[in-house]
Order: C-alpha cells, then structure tokens, then sequence
C-alpha cells in the first residue's frame, strides 16, 4: 500500500499524527482525527477505535471515519455486548471473545470471520487489521482499519497501524490525565471546603469515601500510625468495609509497610499473587484485587496510608497514580489542619473555662493560682510561674508557682531575665532553644533542673483610662509576668504564645477588678477608721495612710486654702524625709492668683496630671525633691456644704515603673478625700455648734447684766453693782477666749504672729486670771479665796512670751478646774505652784475636783475630746481648751503635761527660760 | 411661786434678781434632780416652771438618752407633764434647734424663749402676762 502512497504525503500525515493528541481540545475530536488520517495513510475503507469497558463487558465504538458515510453514522457512539453473538458484531463471533481480544488481527472478513459477512458485505469491505490499545498494560480497546478486497497486509501496514494505535493511546491517557486532574482538583476543593465545618472523624470518613470516588474503586482506607508510630490502625473506610477488618492492624515492622509509608505510591496488581501482603488472607476474601497505596505525610514524616482496593484486577494509570498521590498529600496536610483547629477548638473551650473560673474567683491570689494551673494545663506544661511588679522597687516577685519541683524564688528588676524584659517591653518572648547564646546569656535559672525552651507572657492592662493633664486617655499598666518553662526544646507553639497572650490579658482585666474592688472595700474601712477619729490630725493621719499604705502612692502633699493670705500651702506632707518636711512646706506655698498648677486646681476644681514640662509647676520644689521622677495627680479637696475647693492633694508615685496616673485610682482617691473633707465638715460643724452656743452664753451675760444695771441701778448696793460689773468682765473675757477657740476651729488662729513682751507670769496672768474668774467661783458657791499661789513665787518667773496666749493656756486650766470641783464647795481648792530646771520654769496647777480617770488620761489634750465625767458636771464645752492650750504652749517653745490624774489632778505648764526668737 | 431650773446660775441671776425685785417668789435649782424634787414636794405652790433645756442629766435620766445633756431640759419637761398637764413651762435657753422649738410650741401651756430674746425686764413682764392674764 505505501508504494501507492507518496513518501513526502506518508512524512506529512505521520507528522500531523504525532501532534493530535496534544492539539485538540477534546478527546472525541482528536480520535477522529487520528482515523481521518489513519484511513489516509492506510487507503483503508474504514478507520475506527473501540474501547472496552470489561466490567460491563461491552465495547464502544468511539471515533469512525469511513468512505461509506452510513457506516460511519451507524459506527458512532455504538455499544456492542461482548460474547453476545449479536449479528453484526465482528467481535462477538467465537472465535474473538473477550478472553482472546488482546491481539494483533490481520484478517478476511470473508472467511469465517470476525464481522457479520453481510455486514461487511453490505458495507463493501472484506479485510480487518486491527491492533489492540494498551494503557499501563492492560487492553483497553483497539484500533481497526477496514478494507475493500485485499488479500494481505505487509510489515508495513502493520506497523503504521501499531503507530496509529499508540497515538490513540497516548491521546487516550491524555485526556484520561486531564480528566483524572480535574477529578482530583474537584475532591480536593470539596475536602477543602468540608475542612472548617467538619469534626476530625468526620473529616477522616470524608477521606475515605472522596478516595474512593476518586478512582472509581470500591474500597478506600485510611490507616493512621499510633502516637508512639509503631502501628497503624484504621481511621476510617468506605461502606464496603466490615468491622471485622476495620479492626485490623499493621506494625510499622511487618513486610512491605516502611515502603508503603515512604513517599513513593505503591501498588499491588493482584494481591492473590502477592500473599507476601500484610492481611492478604483478609484481603482476599473480601473479593478485593487490585492494591493502589499512598503514604499520608506531612514533609518528611508519615502519619499513616491510603489503601484503595479494586474488585478485579487493575492495572492503574500513571495519571491514576498521581492523582491518589496528590489526594493523598492534600488529605494528610487536611489532617493536620483539622487537627490543629480540633486542638485550637479545644483550647478555646479551655480558654473559656479557664476565664469563666478567673470571673468567679474572689480575690487577685485566688485568681493567679486560677490563672497558673489552668495556664500550664492549657499548654501542657509543668513548670510555671507568675511574677508581680513591686511598683516602689521595680522588682518582680513570684507570688504563685508550680510545686512539683517548686522554683527558686528569686527577684528579677524589671527588664532582668527573659521574663524582666517580656514585662518591660510589653510583648510574650517564646525562646525554643535557651542554650543559643543569645538567649543563655539572659536567662535566669529558677528550677534545679535544665531547662530548655520558655514561654514569658506579660500580664498587662492594656486600654486602662489615664489622665495625661486633665483629660482621659487610654495607657497600659505593667502589672505581672508569667513564666512558663520546660526541659523540652521547642515546647511551646505559637498557638500556646496566642492562647496564654489572651488568656494573659483576660488576667490583668480581672486583677485590675478585683483590686479595685479591694482598695473600695479598704477605702469603706479607712472611712470608718475617719469617722471614729476624734481629733482633726487623727483625720489627716489615717488619709495619709490610706493614701500611702493602702492605695501605693510614695508621696502625699495636702496643702490648704488660706484666704487671709490669699495662698494655698502644703499643711501636710508624707514621702519627704522628716527632717526636710519643713523645708518642704516653706517652699510649697503658692499665691492663690498665681499661675501655679495649685491654684489652678482651687480656682477651677479639677483633677490634673501634670506633664513633665508644664511651667506651672514649681520647678524649686520639684528638682530638691526630685518630684520630676514621680507621677503624679492634684486633686481638688472639696467642703460639702459650700462646694468650696478648701485645698489639695497631691499623690504621686515612681514613673520607672507605674507610668501613669490611672481613673479608677484617681476616682478611689477622690472618694477617700471627699469624705475626709465631708467628715472634717462634719466635725467642724459640731464642734461649732456648741461653740456658738457657748460664745452666746456669757454674751447673753454681759447683756442681761448691762440691761439689769441700766434699769435697777437705784435699787441695788455697791457690793451689787461691783459684782455685777465683776460678772461684766468675766464675762467679756470668757467671750474672748471663746472667740480664740472658734479661730482655731476656723483654722485661722495659727496664722496669728505671736507678739511677745516682758512678762512676769503671776503678775500679769496667773493672778490677774484668778481675780477674773472670782465672779464665775462665786457663783458656783465655790471660795474664790481657795485659788490659791505661793506669795513667794509672784516675782519668779519672768520671761519673754506671748502673754495673751499664754493668758488663754492659764484660763483654760483654771476654768477646767472650777468646772470640774466635787460637788461639795468645801473640797473646791486650786493651788499654783512654780518650780523650775535648768531650761524651764514649771507651773504646776494642782486641784482637788472630780479628777481624771486613767483610761481617758491619754486623750485630754485629744481635739474635742470630753471625758464622760465632764459632760455630766458641765454639758457645753467644745472640748478644746486642752487642746488649743497644748498646741499653743509648743508654739511658744515650752509644753503641757497631765502629771497627776485625782487628788490632785496636776497639770505643769513648761514655759522656757530663753524664749525662742 | 416660780421655780428656775438652770444649771448656769451666773448668766442667769440678773434674771433672778430681776423677778425678785419685780415681786415674784422665785426659788432657784440648779440641778435637775433638786429641781424635780422641789417640784414633787411642791407641787401646789409652784405656779411657774422656767426651764433650761442643756443640762447635765443628773441621776434622774440616762445620759445617753438626753444626748449627754443636750436634751435633758426635755425629759424634764416630759416627766411634769406626765403629773400635771396644765402648769406654765416657759422654757429659757441658748439653744436654736427648730425642732427643739417645735416640740415645746405645740403645748398651749408652755412657750419656748431663748435667753438672748429676753432682757431681764422683759422675763419678767413675760412672767407677768403667764402668771396674771387679766392684769
């Protein structure tokens, strides 16, 4: 036939048949183009291919081209049952059954032949060479050349029909490749999609039954490798598996499965031949045949197989091969991720039971232990612990632990160690391997043994409200760190870093509650402890010490309004070394019009956090008492019942460490010096109202007494009208000293300078107090002759003092001593008395009245403080004689003292010799 | 007879000697307990009570209930009204509570003063109108 044909037409067509299966876009097309030109090549009659499909036992007519159009339009698409011995079917006929179709046929349809002679007859050919299709081995079909009368065919047709029927086989797996990877691509994006909605079991099932449509084989299993990796067991399988095999499994040790589990696809065509394969027997008996085997990996490690099992025997395609392959690969690598999102949603359970425990816990200690062990639990870990910062020092300081083995309880300055510096710089710090250099050079040891790998979470408040100047802003607050570590390198994940990182803030939120609610619940105790407080300085004290020890500020300035000097000055200060607290308040006084932040703070009534540079503070102050170092807040002092701003205070605290002035802390301190105002009010106010009633007593006196003169001036004796006028004075005098006792209330009594003159005492107070209380004794129908004095002594005692002030202290003590005699007059006696040391004259005031009992001995000279024997003998009073009396004998540089408590009570009156300047 | 209780004899005398020159009978007490016996023994005589309210308490009440004192001139008053509902109480005192006042003020025999509304003179015109109505 080729001598027929030109040799440059044969080069041509064979050219153009080479690149078919690589040209068309469909298979069909491309197999009808190989007949085309097969039929040209061939001077055939008819080209056609046919397929079998041997598990249905029939065969398809897929690509025709023939010189008769009706046969080539009866060929196409036709099925043909395979042994059926239908008319017509050359391939039906006996002597080409299924069994023997696997060969090269060179024939003559005349004979007794393979087709239906009037079939062939009908169609006007009598000759068939035909050569079967092999893919991967196995018989897939074959390509036929029809002829019209030939009686033989040379080498060379046989071998251009080989050529044309390898074509067609490569054309065929191409399609079947690209069919199979789109197949593939399809599985794989329906596992992708199935990932995040689907639980690990379900996922692994989804394995099974999406592997074995993949191929289109029966039987899919997963087997997944122990933890320990010495035995894989069944995952999952498709419906065809029973559960007797699904209980099946395979050591790592047994033949054949290391090389199953390496990365190269393997298969066994026919296990009946292969009894060398693990659970053959098994296998067998289940009707299974055919064994393709992909390892499941991830990178370099294997975590199980996928075993898919055909029900006859199977030879698979290459293309088949790399398709279970990437199947296998995208559902290892699914796996994984399942697995990590099963364990990511476990620890999000975890997380959320852990936070719901943190909710409930009743105090910060309970709350860091909640905090450490469901920690540690979370990552599997074994040793931890938290550390919390010490704002005044910088250190951090374990405060809870992992006990078994415990840590050392070593202190860390913040940014020391691998936990300082997670604090300090405000980020988890995960280090896999603590033997690097980098990382050994740091890293402090807290347990006995070695560890390898640690997990350093700061525990911060993030987003808290700071006030920078006098607005809210959001900050962060330091608070803690905790430490995880293990003897394991690379223990801890990224996950563990992200779930302790959150659990960490969840943490810090709940601390800064729960002290808070503390510090209120201490604040509610400090009111309390303010309320019983029965003196003004008891008050100052116990606000100081709430603000210092209980609330954590170092410094504590409450300075107060004077308005008869137009400024505000520091009154009372904590934080500065006592023997610079003087210095302190001579500089710390600022005019009440002045530009300083201080009056700002009254004039506005604000609350202000100062920056750094703001040239309203009081730059003296600030650097000799490096207040530049501290953080610090004004807070107005407000009086309740005027809404007066009467002061302010200033708290303030280390910045290395604490940089910020936080809301709820202002808000605590606010509240704490709002009652302390209110209280002090409170104080006040009552105090005053029993010192108007007493200031209106002898006033009403004095009135009564001039109106009584004035109209029976004609109806009384002298003796009368002296005492009346007698009574006048006294009167007059108890006014002014009563008036002295409201300036102290009022807090404007020490701003008056004392005014010192040549005083000699008995001559000029003592004496002359005692003749102006005569009146008052008299009428009490005491003895004004048992007030009594050495004649010896008047001329004694003669200093430099201020001898109005000194006049009130005497008063004070005469007239306690007159209010205080035993009810019966005879038992009235006051006796003065002078002694003296080296640097003091002592005035002794000795009388015998009802005395003073021993437990309330020590608060006499308390702020308003009456003992319940003095409210019975005299029911007004403010309580402050003592008081006023006491501050005012320091002042002029000597002092008071209750020396004996009955019979006599004896006060001595320590009036220096030298009166200081 | 008029019976002064008042612990503060001195502010008071001008007011004493007031009544007396001005021809009142008046005895003076300057306790309550005293005062509260004098009452009891002379019941009949006594026409007028003129009564401080801030006292001590005396045996004769609870210190805590009067307030340490400052309210013992009203369980004074409330124990004579107890035995004789219908004798003149003036009470004469420095205190200003409202509700002090109030109470005493809804007794039609009683009237409420504080010391510095009343000069001696007018005490005793005041005592005059209580004691003699019509003259």
């Amino acid at each position: 036939m080729l001598k027929r044909f030109p040799q440059a037409h044969a080069t041509e067509i064979l050219s153009e048949l080479c690149e078919v299966p690589f040209v068309f876009d469909s298979r069909d097309q491309a197999l009808k183009r190989i007949t085309q030109l097969g039929k040209d090549v061939l001077y055939s009659h008819t080209c056609s291919i046919v397929l079998f499909d041997l598990e249905r036992s029939v065969l398809t007519h897929i690509a025709c081209t023939s010189s008769n159009p009706e046969m080539e339009r009866s060929l196409k698409d036709r099925v043909v049952h395979i042994g059926s011995g239908q008319p017509g079917d050359w391939i039906a006929l006996d002597r080409l059954k299924a069994d023997s179709l696997d060969r090269i046929y060179n024939l003559h349809l005349h004979g007794q032949g393979v087709a239906n002679p009037q079939t062939a007859r009908a169609h006007g050919f009598s000759s068939l060479l035909s050569y079967p299709l092999r893919m991967d081995g196995h018989l897939v079909g074959r390509f036929n050349s029809f002829f019209g009368r030939r009686s033989s065919f040379n080498k060379a047709e046989e071998g251009l029909i080989q050529i044309l029927a390898r074509l067609t086989v490569i054309t065929l797996e191409r399609f079947d490749h690209l069919q199979t990877r789109d197949k593939t691509q399809e599985i794989v994006s329906q596992l992708s999609e199935q990932l995040l909605s689907t639980q690990r079991e379900d996922f692994l099932q989804l394995i099974a039954d999406k592997g074995s449509q993949l191929l289109k084989v029966p039987v899919c299993i997963v087997w997944l490798l122990d933890p320990d990796g010495r035995n894989l067991r069944i995952a999952a399988a498709s419906a065809d598996v029973d559960e007797e095999f699904r209980k099946l499994e395979m050591s790592v040790d047994e033949p054949g499965i290391k090389n199953r589990l390496g990365p190269k696809i393997s298969s066994v065509p026919n296990i009946v031949k292969r009894p060398d394969v693990v659970n053959a027997e098994q296998i067998k008996s289940r009707g299974w045949v055919s064994l393709l085997c992909a390892s499941l990996r991830i990178g370099d490690k294997a975590i199980g197989l996928l075993d898919i099992f055909s029900k006859e025997e199977r030879q698979f395609t290459i293309w088949e091969k790399e398709s279970l392959e990437t199947f296998a690969q995208h559902a290892a690598l699914s796996l994984q991720k399942v697995k990590l999102l099963k364990e990511a949603g476990e620890k999000l359970e975890q997380l959320s039971e852990l936070m719901l425990n943190m909710t409930q816990a009743g105090n910060v200690n309970d709350l860091l232990d909640i905090f450490l062990k469901g920690g540690l639990q979370l990552v599997d870990a074994k040793n931890g612990l938290i550390r919390r910062l010490d704002y005044a020092t910088g250190y951090t300081r374990v405060v809870t632990h992992s006990d078994d083995p415990p840590p050392k309880r070593i202190e860390l300055k913040l940014g020391m160690g691998i936990t300082g510096l997670a604090l300090k710089e405000g980020r988890p710090i995960r280090v896999d391997d603590l033997s690097k250099p980098e990382w050994k050079k740091i890293h402090v040891q807290a347990w006995e043994e070695e560890m390898r790998s640690e997990l350093a979470i700061p525990i911060i408040l993030n987003n808290a409200t700071i006030y920078v100047g006098q607005s809210p802003r959001s900050g962060s607050k330091p608070i803690g760190v905790f430490n995880l570590e293990s003897s394991q390198e690379s223990k801890f994940s990224e996950t563990d870093e992200k779930c302790l990182w959150s659990l960490s803030r969840y943490a810090a939120l709940m601390i800064e509650r729960l002290e808070t609610d503390e510090k209120v619940s201490e604040i509610e105790r400090i009111e309390s402890e303010i309320a019983a407080a029965p003196n003004y300085d008891e008050v100052i004290q116990i606000l100081l010490r709430g603000i210092t020890v209980t609330l954590g500020y170092e410094y504590a300035n409450i300075s107060m309004v004077v308005h008869e000097l137009n400024c505000i000055r520091s009154e009372h200060v904590a934080g500065i070394a006592k023997d610079k607290i003087e210095r302190f308040k001579n500089l710390a006084v600022h005019q009440l019009d002045s530009k300083d932040i201080e009056a700002d703070v009254v004039r506005h009534g604000h609350v202000e956090v100062p920056e750094a540079k703001d040239d309203r503070l009081n730059g003296k102050v600030i650097s000799e008492f490096n207040l530049d170092l501290l953080s610090r807040v004004y807070v107005p002092i407000i009086e309740p019942s005027r809404n007066e701003v009467i002061g302010t205070l200033e708290a303030g605290y280390k910045k290395e460490f604490r940089p910020h002035i936080y809301e709820r802390d202002v808000m605590i301190l606010k509240r704490l010096v709002g009652y302390a105002a209110q209280a002090l009010q409170r104080r006040r106010s009552g105090i005053l109202d029993n010192l108007s009633h007493e200031l209106r007593t002898p006033i009403v006196g004095i009135r009564s007494n001039a109106s009584f003169l004035q109209r029976r001036l004609q109806d009384l004796d002298q003796h009368k009208i002296d005492a009346k006028f007698n009574d006048i004075l006294a009167d007059c005098q108890i006014s002014l000293y009563q008036a002295a006792e409201l300036e102290y209330v009022l807090g404007i009594s020490s701003r008056t300078k004392s005014k010192f003159d040549r005083t000699l005492v008995h001559r000029d107070i003592i004496i002359k107090t005692i003749h102006q209380l005569k009146e008052v004794v008299t009428s009490r129908e005491l003895d004004p002759a048992k007030m009594e004095y050495r004649k010896q002594d008047a001329g004694r005692i003669f200093v430099w003092t201020d001898r109005a002030r000194l006049n009130q202290v005497v008063y004070n003590l005469l007239i306690n001593a007159i209010k205080y005699a035993e009810k019966d007059p005879k038992q009235f006696t006051l006796r003065v008395e002078v002694d003296e040391n080296r640097d003091s004259f002592i005035v002794k005031f000795k009388d015998w009245g009802i005395g003073i009992k021993k437990e309330h001995a020590h608060k006499v000279f308390d702020d308003g403080y009456r003992t319940p024997e003095a409210w019975a003998k005299d029911v007004t009073g403010s309580g402050l004689g003592l008081t006023i009396s006491k501050r005012i004998m320091d002042q002029l540089g000597g002092d008071l003292k209750l020396v004996g408590l009955y019979k006599p009570t004896e006060f001595h009156l320590i009036i220096p010799k030298q009166q200081r300047s | 007879m008029i019976l002064v209780v008042d612990d503060e004899k001195r502010t008071l005398d001008s007011y004493l000697q007031e009544l007396a020159l001005s021809g009142f009978e008046v005895r003076y007490e300057s306790s309550v307990d005293e005062g509260l016996k004098f009452l009891e023994m002379n019941a009949t005589e006594v026409k007028l009570l003129i009564l401080d309210v801030m006292m001590p308490s005396g045996e004769a009440f609870d210190d805590d209930a009067t307030e340490k004192g400052l309210r013992t001139g009203v369980y004074f008053y409330e124990r004579v009204r107890k035995t004789n509902e219908q004798l003149p109480i003036m009470i004469f005192t420095n205190v200003v509570d409202d509700g002090v006042r109030r109470k005493f003020e809804q007794d039609k025999y009683c009237r409420f003063f504080q010391k510095e509304e009343l000069l001696p003179y007018e005490l005793a015109e005041t005592v005059r109108d209580v004691l003699q109505p019509d003259k």
